[in-house]
C-alpha cells in the first residue's frame, strides 16, 4: 500500500501527507498504560487502532518504537514505568571478550513476539492505511548491548569486533524484521539514532553498509523500509540513500531546507516537528506555526512527508496532535 | 588532517588523534626533562583543536571521545608525577565541579590536574553537582576559589543558583567564583555573577594563582 501510495506521491498526483511517529499518546485515548502498552501485544493493537480513528488524517500507523524490546531478546534487564518509555538497565557486553560469545537470540524472544503479534493484528484489522512496524536499527542496537562510549571507542581501535557485533545484530534484526514483514504489515521504520552521531565515513563503514543488507533482505514492491536517523544528518544524507531505503526519516536537529535538496526525487523523505520542544512541551498554536512554516518550506518537494522529528514522548497533549493535523488539513485545504 | 596553527607536535598529534604518536611524545618530552605542566598545556591546546574541528563538524562524536581516550591514557602517565608537586600543597584551596543538570566532565578533569601540577590542592565534587554540594565543599575545605564548569547552555541556570547560593550562605565575600567551558565567555560570567571567567584550563590556574596569592 505505501509503495503504491508513494508512486502517486512522487508522481505529483496527491498532495501532501502526514505521519508523526506515535504511540505512546494513545494511553490517554485508551486509557493503556504504557507498561501494558509495551509488554501485550493485543493492548498495543488497541493503541494503533484507536490512533488510527482519532487521526484519519494520518497516513499511516505503526508498532511501538521501543528501543528496548532488541536489546531485551539479546539479555538486557529492561526498566518499565507507566511515565516513561522503557529503558535498558544493564549491559550484556562488558568488553571485547563478550562480544564473541554472544548468541543471537531467536525471534520471538522476550517481548518480540508481542510486538509481532501487534504488527500481525493492526495489519489484519487496519485496511485504510499503511501500517509499519517498528525496530531498532544495527548499530544503534549495539549502543545498547554496551556502553555507548565504548562503542564508539571500538569503531577507533577494535574494528573487527565492532564489525562481529554488528554481524549479530544485523542477523537478528533482519529475521525479526522479517517477522513483521510475514506478519502482513506494509513496512518498517528502523531507527538509528546511533548512526547521527557517527562521521560519514563511520557511518558507511559501521551503519549504512548494515542498513544496506536490511533493505537487500527485505524492501520490495509489497515492503518499504523507512530509515530514520535523528542525528546531525546533513553530511550523512549521501549515506543514508545509499541504503537503498524508500524512505528517509529526519530528526528536528537538521533543517529540512538543507536536507530536502539532497534527497532523490524517487525517494521519500519525512520530518521533523520538534517532538519535545513544540509538540510535548509547546502550546497548540506553537505546534501549528511549526507545522505550517515546515509545510510551507517543503512545498516544492511532493516526496516529503510531513512528520515529528521522533517519537512522540509520553504526555504529549492530544490536543497539540490534533493541533498538528488541524494545520496540516488547513494546508491541504489551501493548497 | 593538515597543520594547525600554533599547535606543537604533541598537540598536533592528539589533534590528528595519532595515539601511538602522543605516548611516544608524551615520554619523549619526560626523557628530555620537561614538566608534566608543560606537556598537559600542550595535550590541552590539542584538546581544543578537537573541539574546534567538532565545531565546525570534520569531526564528529566517535572522533571526540577518541581523542578523550587518548588524553585520559597520556593523563595516567602524567598524573602520578604532577601529584608530587601537589603534595607541596603550597597553593591554596579550590573546589571545582559541573553544574548540576551537566554531566561533562574532560574540560573539569583538565583544570583539576593543571592546578594539582601546580600546587593547589582541588577538592573535586564531579558532574552534576547541586548548589549545595559546591557550598558544603567550599565550607568544609576552606576554599576561597571555587570553580563552575559547564558544556551546555541549559546548565547557566543552575550556574547562577551556584552563585546565589554562595550568597544566601554568606559567604559571597569570602569566596571567589570562576567559570569555564566551551560556552562561556565573559558577558556569561556576568549574567550568571561570577567573579572569573577562565577561557581554557591554563586562564583557569592563573586565576587560581591570582585569588589565592
Amino acid at each position: 500500500m505505501l509503495l503504491r501510495w508513494a508512486q502517486t506521491i512522487i508522481a505529483g498526483a496527491k498532495p501532501k501527507s502526514a505521519m508523526p511517529i506515535m504511540l505512546l499518546p494513545a494511553s490517554e485515548l485508551t486509557g493503556i498504560g504504557i507498561v501494558e502498552m509495551v509488554t501485550d501485544g493485543e493492548k498495543q493493537f488497541a493503541c494503533i487502532e484507536a490512533l488510527s480513528r482519532r487521526f484519519p488524517s494520518m497516513l499511516a500507523v505503526h508498532t511501538g518504537m521501543d528501543l528496548s524490546v532488541e536489546a531485551e531478546a539479546f539479555g538486557c534487564r529492561v526498566r518499565f514505568t507507566d511515565n516513561e518509555v522503557p529503558s535498558v538497565e544493564n549491559l550484556v557486553i562488558a568488553g571485547m571478550e563478550d562480544i564473541e560469545r554472544l548468541t543471537v537470540p531467536p525471534v520471538g524472544a522476550a517481548r518480540t513476539s508481542e510486538y509481532v503479534w501487534a504488527a500481525r493484528l493492526a495489519g489484519e484489522a487496519i485496511r485504510d492505511r499503511t501500517v509499519l512496524a517498528g525496530c531498532i536499527g544495527p548499530i544503534s542496537l549495539a549502543g545498547r548491548l554496551m556502553d555507548t562510549s565504548a562503542l564508539m571507542l571500538a569503531l577507533m581501535k577494535h574494528a573487527a569486533q565492532a564489525h562481529a557485533l554488528l554481524e549479530k545484530c544485523t542477523t537478528f534484526l533482519i529475521e525479526y524484521a522479517k517477522a513483521f514483514k510475514t506478519s502482513g504489515v506494509d513496512g518498517i521504520i528502523v531507527a538509528e539514532p546511533m548512526a547521527g552521531l557517527l562521521s560519514p565515513d563511520k557511518c558507511e563503514a559501521f551503519s549504512s553498509r548494515y542498513m544496506a543488507r536490511m533493505v537487500d533482505a527485505l524492501q520490495d514492491e509489497h515492503f518499504t523500509v523507512i530509515l530514520h536517523n535523528c542525528g546531525r544528518t546533513q553530511k550523512l544524507v549521501g549515506s543514508m540513500v545509499n541504503t537503498g531505503a524508500r524512505g528517509l526519516h529526519f530528526g528536528n536537529a537538521v533543517n529540512m531546507n538543507k536536507i530536502a535538496p539532497l534527497i532523490p526525487a524517487d525517494r521519500l523523505f519525512f520530518g521533523n516537528v520538534d517532538p519535545v520542544g513544540v509538540l510535548r512541551n509547546g502550546l497548540p498554536d506553537d505546534v501549528e506555526r511549526s507545522v505550517m512554516k515546515l509545510l510551507e518550506d517543503m512545498r516544492p518537494y511532493d516526496n516529503f512527508i510531513l512528520s515529528s522529528g521522533c517519537d512522540l514522548p509520553p504526555g504529549t497533549p492530544l490536543a497539540n496532535i490534533d493541533a498538528f493535523f488541524r494545520a496540516f488539513d488547513r494546508f491541504q485545504k489551501n493548497a | 588532517m593538515g597543520e594547525h596553527d600554533g599547535l606543537t607536535e604533541l598537540g598536533q598529534a592528539l589533534a590528528d588523534l595519532d595515539e601511538g604518536g602522543v605516548e611516544h611524545l608524551v615520554r619523549q618530552h619526560l626523557d628530555q626533562g620537561l614538566s608534566p605542566e608543560s606537556i598537559i598545556i600542550e595535550l590541552s591546546a590539542g584538546m581544543a583543536e578537537v573541539g574546534e574541528l567538532f565545531r565546525r563538524e570534520e569531526y564528529f562524536l566517535t572522533e571526540l571521545i577518541y581523542s578523550g581516550d587518548i588524553f585520559k591514557n597520556a593523563m595516567t602517565v602524567l598524573q602520578p608525577l604532577c601529584k608530587t608537586a601537589a603534595d607541596r600543597k603550597d597553593g591554596g584551596v579550590v573546589v571545582i565541579g559541573t553544574v548540576q543538570g551537566d554531566i561533562h566532565d574532560l574540560g573539569k578533569n583538565i583544570v583539576v590536574t593543571l592546578l594539582e601540577c601546580a600546587g593547589f590542592t582541588v577538592v573535586d565534587i564531579g558532574v552534576d553537582a547541586p548548589a549545595q554540594r559546591f557550598v558544603e565543599a567550599a565550607i568544609e575545605s576552606q576554599a576561597v576559589l571555587v570553580g563552575l564548569s559547564m558544556l551546555l547552555t541549559t546548565a547557566f541556570d543552575a550556574a547562577r543558583e551556584t552563585v546565589a547560593a554562595f550568597t544566601q550562605a554568606n559567604l559571597r565575600d569570602k569566596v571567589k567564583i570562576m567559570i569555564g567551558g566551551s560556552v562561556t565567555n565573559d558577558s556569561v560570567r556576568q549574567d550568571i555573577g561570577a567573579d572569573f571567567w577562565g577561557k581554557d584550563a591554563t586562564a583557569a590556574v592563573e586565576i587560581a594563582r591570582e585569588v589565592c596569592q
